[in-house]
């Protein structure tokens, strides 16, 4: 089970009571190393685990919610299908922004789809046109069949 | 960020228009109690100094809910702020011009973050920097400078409804 840090959670609280909107929360908290480290650190059962519990209580305490919608931001750092699968029917009933959260990190998400190019090393191109794709693209790395580093 | 605030069926939205009859997404926060709410007293420590406070903490509604819907109910979605401004004939006016009344407005890369109402012209003040009256989240009512508050600065735009 997880265990915040109480100093932990006053910083999350500061977080999330001043924030008028799931989206202002979303960015505040992923801007944030600690929350990469709750990532690194637990399973994405664990940080769904510790979602659902608080979200199940009936009257969870200040510090609870906010932790709850920290390690929610932690989930973005996970394995999307993961969460997906581990979330897929799950109605939230008492902490009102975690699907949202979740929302915004799915509209946001860059996809990794890896490409095979088969071409020959003095001929390549490196405009690539990917303007009919809808979403952002970033090619992070051109390996060719023959470069061996 | 372009996505639209989904409202769960479990929670109580108001009947809320724009002057053009536009319906304006709402819900009433029930998250936790106001009691619960006074345990953020770490946000009092933080920026205690500068501000007034002036209501207890509540998270039945937002800044937007304060500036848009008379303290009914809390406002969340960027689209239906932008339907308000439009319907409801805010005009964006240069901070120079800003007088009490005036609304103030919070961007940060495109998403509205924060607003609030003006209660002193920047002209009254040496710096220049107008007293804004908002609500922080599901804290309190606020009075404090435009430019000490927890919500990002580098894009602040001034409204004024003109009928």
């Amino acid at each position: 089970m997880i265990k915040v840090d109480p100093e932990l959670s006053k910083y999350f609280i500061e977080i999330y009571v001043v924030a008028n909107t799931p989206t202002y929360l979303y960015r505040r908290f992923r801007s944030q190393e600690i929350i990469r480290d709750l990532a690194n650190r637990y399973s994405e059962g664990d940080l769904i685990d510790y979602i659902k519990k608080i979200d199940s209580s009936q009257n969870p305490s200040i510090s609870e919610v906010a932790n709850a919608y920290a390690i929610s931001v932690a989930l973005t750092f996970k394995n999307s299908e993961k969460v997906k699968e581990l979330l897929q029917s799950y109605q939230f009933k008492k902490l009102e922004w975690i699907s949202h959260i979740i929302q915004i990190w799915k509209d946001t998400e860059i996809p990794t789809t890896i490409f095979d190019f088969n071409v020959d090393t003095a001929m390549v191109n490196y405009n690539i046109d990917m303007s009919l794709s809808k979403s952002t693209n970033i090619i992070k790395e051109v390996r060719l069949k023959n470069d061996q580093s | 960020m372009p996505s639209k605030f989904i409202l769960q069926p479990q929670f109580m939205e108001l009947a809320l228009e724009t002057a053009e009859k536009n319906k304006i997404p709402n819900a009433q926060s029930k998250e936790l109690s106001s009691r619960e709410l006074l345990q953020a007293n770490d946000v009092e420590k933080k920026w205690g100094e500068g501000i007034t406070r002036r209501s207890n903490p509540t998270a039945i509604y937002n800044c937007h809910g304060l500036v848009f819907a008379s303290r009914r109910t809390g406002l969340f979605d960027n689209s239906s702020i932008r339907q308000i401004l439009e319907d409801d004939k805010y005009h964006e006016i240069q901070k120079e011009d800003a007088l009490p009344g005036d609304i103030v407005i919070y961007f940060n890369e495109g998403d509205i973050e924060h607003s609030g109402i003006i209660i002193t012209a920047p002209s009254e003040s040496p710096l220049k920097i107008p007293l804004v009256y908002s609500k922080w989240g599901k804290y309190s009512e606020v009075i404090h400078l435009q430019n000490y508050c927890p919500y990002h600065q580098s894009e602040i735009k001034y409204y004024r409804v003109v009928r």
